[in-house]
């Protein structure tokens, strides 16, 4: 995975994915104003 | 380093300080009064406020010890990130939209006001006040050796005209001369860095080129635990970064400051982004390729980014690429005495001494003592960082801890329920505070039993226990006092 070892890759990508992703949704909610 | 390197970078270096001096003096024509100067009229945009979240905590000590972390060990420590992430997602999901919306200006104003207690504003003041001044004080020694590191300029003298910078602009302009510095700072140093990259990819090439070449050097560097991380060291290092990340004075601030509680959130999912590009980039990348090309040439780490430098960019380049980081070494110190000024201005003069005794003064009085208050925590800051005191470094290291230990669960669980008492918020507090600062003493005087834990970790552990069983026992604060952080539905 880009040359990591697995353990690496999902510490460095995946797992701060999991929590920017909700953000990000969470974010253009709050922009669109669907949510307060 | 060349004397050619030396003698441009010395240029920009002066241009940039005449820069921060104008920046300064265009600010002041903006302070009518203490919101103006604190907390920047509440006028933040999303894309300032983005910058300036991020220039706040990735300053330029973090590309130089961070090329010379990654350097050295490699692993995902040296990338704080994954705490600096649920730290962020805490403020973005609990925090930022009742802090903004309560309208305080500092931590302190909302201990006193989600508590409805005098006594734990003045608490919270003095912890801030002096975690700020002694962690100014660490920061400003970063900033000398940084500015020796980088341009030669003798350790003495980097902090004194560095010092003198910072106090002018951020006594003259407050918050908005810290934001728009950020941004000039930041903008310098991602240039810097930004001109680095064709050079180190046609010496070492790519992503998969680095990977390939620094673990075949030094096996197990893209490892989590990298040359020498334990899997304990990990969790903690992690749990310490991430409680301090939530509690970060420059950024809770910062909320303060927003156009409104929407620019306030939705800022901080950028904000991670750009920290994880920086990092990636600008400490793993140029750190593997340090690895690579520099170690065996240098006889510290620290030397390992000028060395790069030096070594692959053109000196005209590399005079730019040293001067854009070494510009942002002040960038943490600036928010940092802005954060100990209204401590002392804004909290312990104004809300714990004249209000609660009637004692009125008019705006001009306040903004004329919080310049004052800056330009006198300044001088201390700096008086306190020419001995080279090991102790005081060590402290420093422990300043994050203490403030986390203080405000975390008062901030996290006071935001989310009313069952909060003052007196569990009081205890919570202190008692984290307290019990943080005693493993600290017992860890520096070579305690054995001080030595497994992170003096953080048991005050966190102190705090979050307090708060829980003191609010069992006592009554919350009454629902009138807390309609500016539970508004009631319409």
């Amino acid at each position: 995975m880009l040359g990591l070892p697995l353990s690496s890759f999902l510490l460095l990508f995946v797992a701060p994915c999991l929590v920017l992703v909700p953000m990000f949704y969470y974010s253009w909610l709050i922009k669109t104003g669907r949510k307060d | 380093m060349s004397p050619e390197i030396m003698s441009i970078g010395l240029l920009l270096f002066t241009i940039y300080l005449a820069v921060m001096v104008l920046v300064g003096v265009i600010s002041a024509r903006y302070q009518k009064t203490s919101a103006d100067f604190w907390v920047a009229n509440r006028s933040i945009g999303l894309p300032v406020l983005v910058m300036a979240n991020m220039a706040a905590i990735m300053h330029g000590g973090s590309v130089l010890s961070g090329v010379a972390l990654m350097g050295n060990v490699g692993g995902i420590a040296g990338l704080p990130y994954l705490a600096f992430v649920g730290g962020f997602a805490v403020i973005f999901f609990f925090f930022a939209k009742k802090l903004r919306d309560s309208r305080g200006f500092t931590m302190p104003d909302y201990m006193g006001d989600r508590f409805d207690s005098n006594f734990l504003r003045g608490f919270s003041a003095l912890i801030v006040a002096i975690s700020s001044i002694i962690y100014l004080i660490g920061q400003t020694r970063v900033m000398g050796f940084v500015l020796e590191q980088l341009l030669g300029i003798p350790f003495f003298w980097g902090m004194f005209v560095g010092t003198i910078i910072f106090v002018f602009y951020v006594a003259m302009g407050g918050l908005l001369a810290v934001v728009w510095t950020n941004i000039v700072q930041f903008v310098f140093m991602w240039l810097g860095l930004l001109l680095m990259a064709p050079y180190v990819y046609e010496r070492v090439g790519g992503w998969y080129d680095v990977i390939d070449k620094v673990e075949a050097l030094a096996p197990g560097w893209t490892s989590p635990q990298g040359t020498s991380w334990s899997a304990s060291f990990l969790i903690s290092w992690y749990v310490i970064w991430f409680v301090a990340y939530c509690t970060r004075l420059e950024l809770v601030t910062k909320m303060y400051a927003a156009r409104d509680d929407k620019i306030a959130r939705r800022s901080l999912p950028w904000t991670i982004l750009l920290v994880m590009i920086f990092l990636l980039y600008g400490n793993f990348y140029i750190g593997g390729a340090a690895r690579i090309l520099v170690w065996d040439t240098i006889s510290s780490p620290d030397q390992a980014f000028p060395t790069l430098v030096a070594t692959i960019l053109p000196p005209v380049f590399a005079a730019f690429a040293l001067t854009g980081i070494a510009s942002a070494a002040m960038s943490t110190t600036d928010s940092l005495l802005l954060m100990s000024g209204a401590a002392v201005a804004h909290d312990l003069l104004r809300k714990c001494i004249h209000e609660p005794r009637g004692i009125v003064k008019n705006e001009r009085y306040y903004l004329r003592g919080s310049q004052l208050t800056i330009v006198g925590v300044g001088t201390i800051a700096f008086l306190g960082a020419i001995p080279d005191v090991d102790l005081v470094l060590q402290i420093v290291s422990y300043a994050v801890a203490i403030l986390g230990a203080t405000f975390f669960f008062p901030l996290l669980v006071g935001l989310t329920t009313k069952r909060v008492s003052r007196e569990a918020a009081i205890a919570s507090s202190v008692g984290g505070a307290v019990v943080t600062a005693c493993w600290t003493w017992a860890r520096i005087a070579g305690a054995p039993w001080a030595q497994e834990l992170h003096p953080g970790v048991i005050g966190l552990a102190a705090a979050g226990i307090l708060i829980f069983a003191v609010s069992l026992a006592t009554k919350p604060v009454t629902s009138e006092k807390l309609k500016k952080f539970f508004p009631e539905k319409t």
